[in-house]
């Protein structure tokens, strides 16, 4: 699914650069489930927008689904992003003023679904998270965990290949993390790939392998 | 806060300051020009004793569609009529400049009995006018005007008994008027007795109505209406004007002294007093915006006074006490240019010059002035108001990341911009229908000029027609040959009244075998004047020199062809004609028929039709029709000199090209256009800036947002769709209000319009488009901004 080849990410400073990440090379297989932990500053986010085709300004091989990414032009990668891509984010980032249902519906406009097929999605991904009787409210009307979940809920409507989750329990408390983590499993046995970034250690192990990061390098990658 | 500390404040972010200054500044002006000219006209007190008693009489040719002055025996029965006035003054301005011995030029005003008494004034020296100083022979005494005694005489206080000398006649003076007293108006640097000579005394007898104005002072408990009323009666029982009332529709009217001189341009001055308040909204508007900018980059600060004992009543004035330092400059730079912005609105007429009242700085522009300052502090509460509630802004709250105020203030903005255009577009298309009217003849390389041979008009000769007129025939040819030589000169002609001249005599004629008489512009024209006016020639020939007799023909416009000769050619028709002043006829033939020609404004309508007499030399004034190569301005002086060459002591009139002239009649209308397009496009760039800086306000309140949608999956295009649509609803909105408001109010132009109504559509589409595009452009740079988003940035920063 994923192959990182020697990615490196650096800024220009006064004396020299910084690295955020160095030498990376990771593989992910298609189905897989990995979370990728370190201390603050190991380069997590940083890998994690890279693998996201968040960020292009990296060197080295990036190959997603077989396609070559660092081969693609900005306009390509966009398009591919949208195509095999679910984000997940630690706060959420629902659109505040727009109720549970049109979030849900917004992924689907930007990939010119047909107007009945938007609304029979977002009528089964309601339905399958539980959350029908909440379509009508807006995200400041429902709990962390309750927009996490519509997050989530956000992130798979189009069917992703891969799935990103940064810090997606961090924000939460723990039966609300619990009711996520438990999401992503459910995800995961139905042949989602997940890349999380976590900081619990429980969480971690939950996943079939952990990378761990430190300094921008891979320190393990986990078995 | 101490004053250095607001001052400190904007030092440090110099660009607001000078912004709000700048805003205040132009606005301050702007409204106190309009105000303090609205004042002047309407409410500033005018320097005579109780003036809102002084009433101007006038006789209405309501036939003829206009309006002059009376006659001396008339005014002498107002001012007999002691029940309804309290006298009648008759006064007639000398309406041109009179060279002295010295060379200094004056303007010298006849004034009758009860100069003083009707006006309430009284000389700061010496004596006004005695009845023995009206007297023929004794009337060579004059009054100087406190402005002319100090310009011209050093204030020399033993002027009484001093000579004032001009070519013609000496003038004792016997008094100089206080200070600030102006009669008519400013332009007056002296009066002397209305004396009539046999010319005005045979005029006033034979009822032609015009000589002398009147003003009149009404009796305790005599209204405006009452004194109309009782004028008409005097009319009615004068035998004199018996003809008038046949034949020209006569009827008195009556109006306050004070209309005199604001009729022509209140409206004006109102339409300019409403785009003032247009464009103080609108800038109010942008103040707002410009301090909830400043307010929010504040909201830390003001958290932690909150949090150290701060009410919200002691932050809002904190806020206010922040932007009272440039509004306090902007308002002082303000009424300082407000002089300038007053003199500017007297030089494009749209404020009449030399008002008796003046209309100087005064109250009226520190009112409008304080009235702007205070709005403008205003919007720094509002902006207070409206940003407590800034957490709320990007939750459902109206437009997202907007709230409801600002883009109430954008739809309101575009709304008043898109009305004030459509008044601006709707004079600027009348303009050029006016300029492209067929006027009937070409004003190109044209001079007009007034000769009075006698010196009757301004030097105040006499002239007896039974013997004169022999004597100045030959001086009349020699003038037009000579004129003709002169080099670049093509055609010279001889006319009693050409176009633009604001000269005009309407006599009855009549059809033969028809007792009904039928009024039209009576002209008398010598050869050579339909090719020097470029008036075209529809039918038959011109005017020749063979043309003179008691069997002299007439030439007819198109006009009275239309009416009178329908199914006749009019080369075969006859008109009977005037030839005295008791109703006697001759019978003449038509040998042409001409163009209509506009008489006195571009746009009037056909009301009267034209009957051209041949004139040899139409005496004491004639005037001379100049067709020349080129620039005719040039000519000007070359052919006054030249007149004056073969006729010393000549009084010339009116010298000047016919296009400035008929420019004239324009100036008004010129002005108006150019202060509403002024205002217009200025109150356009505001509302496209107001419209860029809240689109980027909203646009950094949700930078986030716009992050996520392009990390789920939008393109930098639908991003940026996104900001131009709602930037677009705001348009659109504000567009349709602009039309529903501006129609209606364009309502008030529907008299100054020319060939286009009110509600065309045209204009209005145009008008619509231009703010839409100029909209659509101001949200562009904000939409690209959006679409640039990086969302990992965004996020980030979230």
């Amino acid at each position: 699914m994923i192959h990182l080849d020697n990615i490196e990410k650096s800024y220009a400073l006064q004396a020299g650069r910084s690295w955020v990440l160095r030498n990376i090379a990771l593989d992910i297989a298609d189905g897989e489930f990995v979370s990728i932990m370190g201390p603050s500053g190991a380069g997590k986010s940083s890998l994690l927008n890279v693998l996201g085709l968040m960020d292009n300004d990296w060197q080295g091989g990036y190959a997603l689904d077989g396609v070559a990414v660092d081969k693609l032009n900005a306009k390509q990668r966009q398009s591919l992003q949208r195509e095999k891509i679910g984000f997940i984010f630690q706060h959420y980032h629902l659109i505040d003023d727009l109720k549970v249902w049109e979030n849900l519906d917004l992924p689907l406009q930007y990939r010119d679904v047909p107007a009945r097929e938007r609304a029979a999605q977002v009528a089964d991904l309601l339905d399958r998270f539980s959350i029908v009787g909440k379509k009508d409210l807006y995200p400041n009307q429902l709990s962390g965990g309750q927009q996490q979940l519509v997050a989530v809920a956000r992130a798979v409507i189009t069917k992703p290949r891969l799935l990103l989750a940064d810090e997606p329990t961090g924000a939460l408390h723990s039966s609300q993390a619990r009711m996520i983590m438990d999401l992503l499993h459910e995800l995961h046995r139905d042949g989602m790939t997940i890349v999380q970034v976590t900081h619990n250690e429980d969480y971690a192990n939950e996943a079939q392998r952990i990378v761990r990061l430190r300094d921008g390098w891979i320190e393990a990658a986990g078995v | 806060m101490s004053i250095a500390t607001l001052f400190r404040h904007h030092i440090r972010s110099p660009l607001f300051a000078l912004t709000v200054i700048a805003l205040v500044a132009a606005v301050v002006v702007v409204n106190a020009t309009a105000f303090s000219a609205i004042h002047a006209l309407r409410w500033k007190a005018l320097p005579y004793v109780e003036s809102d008693r002084l009433v101007e009489l006038q006789a209405d040719l309501a036939s003829f569609g206009f309006k002059v002055g009376l006659t001396e025996r008339i005014r002498q029965h107002v001012a007999d009529d002691r029940t309804h006035f309290d006298g009648a003054l008759g006064f007639s301005v000398g309406s041109q400049l009179r060279r002295d011995e010295s060379g200094e030029r004056w303007r010298i005003t006849r004034v009758s009995e009860e100069f003083g008494s009707v006006l309430g004034a009284a000389p700061a020296l010496g004596r006004l006018f005695a009845t023995d100083d009206l007297r023929e022979g004794a009337d060579n005494v004059i009054v100087l005007s406190d402005a002319a005694w100090r310009s011209r005489f050093a204030a020399d206080p033993a002027i009484i008994g001093r000579e004032l000398g001009f070519p013609d006649q000496r003038y004792t003076v016997i008094g100089v008027m206080p200070r600030a007293f102006v009669f008519p108006d400013a332009t007056t640097d002296a009066w002397r007795p209305y004396v009539m000579n046999a010319v005005e005394r045979g005029e006033s007898e034979s009822g032609n109505v015009g000589g002398i104005d009147v003003v009149a002072r009404l009796a305790p408990g005599v209204d405006i209406v009452q004194a109309r009323e009782r004028l008409q009666a005097i009319m009615v029982a004068d035998g004199s004007l018996a003809g008038l009332f046949q034949n020209a529709g006569l009827k008195a009217a009556a109006r306050s002294w004070r209309e005199r001189f604001g009729a022509a341009h209140w409206r004006a001055l109102a339409l300019l007093q409403l785009a003032a308040l247009v464009l103080l909204v609108v800038v109010v508007a942008n103040l707002i915006n410009l301090n909830l900018d400043r307010l929010l980059g504040r909201v830390r600060e003001f958290e932690i006074r909150r949090a150290i004992g701060a009410n919200e009543r002691a932050i809002t004035r904190g806020i206010v006490a922040d932007l009272a330092p440039p509004v306090f400059l902007g308002l002082v730079a303000g009424l300082l240019l407000t002089p300038l912005g007053l003199r500017i609105a007297e030089q494009h007429e749209l404020l009449p010059q030399n008002l008796p009242q003046g209309a100087g700085f005064g109250v009226a522009a520190l009112v409008a002035g304080a009235i702007v300052a205070l709005l403008a502090l205003g919007s720094g509460v509002v902006a207070a108001l409206v940003s407590r509630r800034t957490a709320q802004l990007s939750v459902r709250a109206g437009i997202s990341g907007l709230g409801h105020v600002r883009p109430a203030m954008i739809v309101a903005q575009v709304m008043l911009t898109t009305a004030l255009l459509g008044g601006a577009g709707l004079l600027l298309r009348s303009a050029v229908n006016l300029m492209e009217a067929d006027r009937g003849f070409d004003a190109t390389g044209v001079v007009l000029t007034a000769v009075d041979p006698a010196g009757v008009s301004i030097s105040g000769r006499s002239y007896d027609p039974a013997t004169d007129y022999a004597r100045y025939l030959p001086v009349v040819d020699s003038l037009r040959a000579e004129v003709a030589s002169l080099p670049g000169v093509q055609r010279v002609a001889i006319a009693s009244a050409p176009p633009f001249s604001q000269w005009e005599m309407v006599s009855n004629f009549r059809q033969p075998g028809n007792a009904d008489s039928i009024q039209a512009r009576a002209r008398q024209v010598g050869p050579g004047y339909f090719p020097a006016m470029g008036i075209g020639l529809v039918a038959g020939r011109g005017f020749e020199p063979s043309d003179h007799g008691d069997d002299s023909p007439v030439i007819v416009d198109e006009l009275w062809a239309r009416r009178h000769l329908a199914n006749t050619d009019p080369l075969t028709a006859r008109v009977e004609v005037p030839i005295d002043g008791d109703g006697n006829m001759r019978s003449a033939r038509i040998v042409g028929v001409v163009r209509t020609v506009k008489h006195e404004s571009l746009d009037e309508t056909d009301n009267l039709a034209t009957v051209y007499q041949f004139a040899e030399a139409p005496l004491p004034v004639f005037w001379l029709v100049t067709r020349v190569d080129g620039d005719a301005a040039a000519f000007v002086e070359t052919i006054r000199q030249r007149v004056l060459a073969i006729a010393p002591g000549s009084d010339i009139g009116v010298n000047r090209p016919l296009a400035a002239l008929v420019g004239q009649t324009l100036t008004t209308q010129r002005s108006l256009l150019a202060a509403l397009g002024v205002f217009a496009v200025v109150t356009l760039a505001l509302a496209a800036l107001g419209l860029a800086v809240v689109l980027s306000f909203a646009i950094r309140r949700r930078t986030a947002e716009l992050g996520v949608r392009l990390a789920i999956g939008a393109t930098p295009a639908r991003v940026r769709n996104l900001v131009l649509r709602q930037g677009s609803g705001l348009i659109l909105a504000g567009a349709t209000l602009g039309l529903v408001v501006g129609m209606p109010l364009a309502r008030l132009l529907a008299d100054r319009l020319y060939g286009i109504a009110f509600t065309d559509f045209a204009t209005w589409s145009t008008v619509v488009i231009l703010v839409a595009a100029v909209a659509l452009l101001a949200c562009w740079l904000p939409a690209r901004r959006a679409a640039a988003t990086d969302p990992m940035t965004a996020l980030r920063s979230e």
